[in-house]
């Protein structure tokens, strides 16, 4: 994949290139769906989220100024439509072992050795308070910086700095355990 | 900072990232030392700090998902048909995927779960279109002229229903009719022209249907009765016949009850009603005054006599 930053390609999709939009889309989708998924829980529903998320992008991309950063733009857009799937949703039977679960894991190399582990991660995610979860999505899963995550989320720098913090380790306690994750620095 | 006073969190958040000047990271690491909250809470955040948790968009719902951005590509640029399939290629990868893109309409797949879970809830801003207003309410003009084709025959029952005389409700010269096939088994009319319009009248009738069909109180298929349902109700199925071989047992074919009733119509013939648009038309086909004119929807004109 090139290594083009993304507002190249955003100006070239702007233009009218298609191959620039496709681009920004495979290059940002996983995280955009992780995301998603932090909020809505359900893999088919965080895939309806990308779906609209990117959607969206492509009609407003005419209207993004190009002096912030596109990953901003683009996740508080996510967050946004997660949100809003969540509020429109209409309660329905899970079943884990169904279709849509199962076919979720098609690209993952391994599911066996990491799915427990995200899913953990993910369901404890999304017991967190809507301030925490979005700075830690935002930070830990999107990749934001914390001046892109505070201007998604129109919070001061160190507000952001204090909720991912405050998440985190709230994630840890949820999850009981100091170890799981696998991210120790 | 000092001891008495714990870091705040952005501190401690920086601190975890590696983003503290060698001095202050060197303050928290002192005060983590001899508090033994801090150090907790630090450790706690450092085993949440989530670390590849991203995961890979499911296959199917990344093609799915390029599919329908292609499509919405080639709509906002104006794209169609070759054009639109172009676009798919573009985002889908099509050698990749495999996707026959000949088959993608410009508002992009179902989604599977839409399929499943909503009810054409289309639009691209959720990838799939919404359908067309105007394609919603195609069935609007059948189902109107459904309507008043239905009030019509409900209209001939109630007037059948209606008749005050309490008298048969079928003339001689209609069971004649009835019974003059050429393989001699009894069918009902074959159409309400043929059972009361005067005979000069009934080619016209008959062209100028429905507009201006003439309908009859006691047509077999308005009155919704069958060959089975004479049977059921303690009939046979050829009842009719029966009824028409007594009624030509009178030697004249004309209504027992109403020996003249074929010579004056107007006075002893049936109600007959006929729907029409024509404002001027003042007459029933067999020139007989009308007795009744009944506005219906859409400019109809029910005229019975």
């Amino acid at each position: 994949m090139t290594t083009e930053p993304d507002l190249e390609l955003v100006r070239r999709a702007k233009a009218g290139d298609q191959d620039a939009f496709a681009v920004l889309v495979r290059r940002h989708e996983a995280r955009v769906f992780t995301v998603a998924k932090g909020v809505v829980r359900s893999p088919e529903d965080a895939a309806d989220v990308a779906q609209e998320t990117f959607i969206a992008v492509l009609r407003h991309l005419v209207s993004f100024q190009e002096t912030a950063q596109f990953t901003t733009w683009l996740h508080r857009i996510a967050l946004r439509k997660a949100y809003d799937h969540v509020r429109r949703r209409v309660p329905e039977p899970v079943d884990p072992a169904g279709y849509a679960v199962e076919s979720m894991d098609a690209r993952d190399p391994d599911p066996q050795a990491t799915h427990l582990a995200r899913g953990d991660l993910l369901e404890a995610l999304s017991g967190l308070d809507e301030g925490f979860r979005d700075a830690v999505l935002l930070v830990d899963v999107a990749g934001l910086g914390v001046d892109e995550a505070a201007a998604a989320l129109g919070v001061a720098p160190g507000t952001v700095k204090s909720r991912v913090f405050r998440g985190r380790a709230a994630l840890a306690r949820q999850l009981g355990t100091h170890g799981h994750g696998g991210a120790s620095k | 900072m000092t001891d008495s006073r714990h870091p705040h969190d952005e501190v401690l958040f920086d601190f975890l990232e590696g983003a503290l000047d060698v001095t202050h990271t060197n303050e928290v690491r002192a005060h983590l030392e001899r508090c033994s909250a801090c150090a907790a809470f630090v450790d706690a955040a450092r085993a949440g700090a989530l670390r590849d948790v991203v995961e890979p968009m499911p296959a199917a719902a990344s093609e799915r998902m390029h599919v329908a951005l292609a499509a919405a590509w080639a709509e906002r640029n104006g794209a169609a048909g070759v054009g639109a399939g172009a676009a798919v290629d573009v985002l889908t990868g099509a050698e990749e995927t495999g996707i026959d893109v000949a088959s993608i309409d410009a508002s992009g797949p179902r989604s599977l779960r839409s399929s499943r879970r909503r009810s054409s809830r289309q639009n691209t801003s959720r990838g799939p279109a919404r359908t067309p207003r105007r394609d919603r309410f195609r069935w609007v003009t059948p189902a109107l002229a459904f309507g008043v084709l239905a009030l019509l025959a409900g209209t001939s029952v109630f007037l059948v229903d209606d008749d005050p005389g309490g008298r048969p409700s079928t003339s001689a010269q209609d069971r004649n009719a009835s019974t003059s096939s050429d393989d001699g088994v009894a069918r009902p009319p074959e159409s309400a022209t043929s059972e009361s319009a005067p005979e000069g009248d009934t080619s016209a009738s008959a062209t100028a249907a429905p507009a201006s069909a003439p309908i009859t109180g006691n047509s077999p298929g308005v009155a919704g009765m069958t060959e089975e349902d004479d049977a059921a109700a303690g009939g046979t199925s050829d009842g009719v016949q029966q009824d028409a071989a007594k009624s030509t047992a009178t030697g004249s074919g004309a209504d027992p009850a109403f020996p003249d009733s074929q010579q004056h119509p107007d006075t002893y013939g049936e109600p007959v009603c006929v729907a029409t648009t024509d404002e001027t038309q003042l007459t029933l086909p067999d020139g007989r005054i009308p007795q009744r004119i009944i506005t219906a929807p859409l400019g109809v004109l029910i005229i019975c006599g």
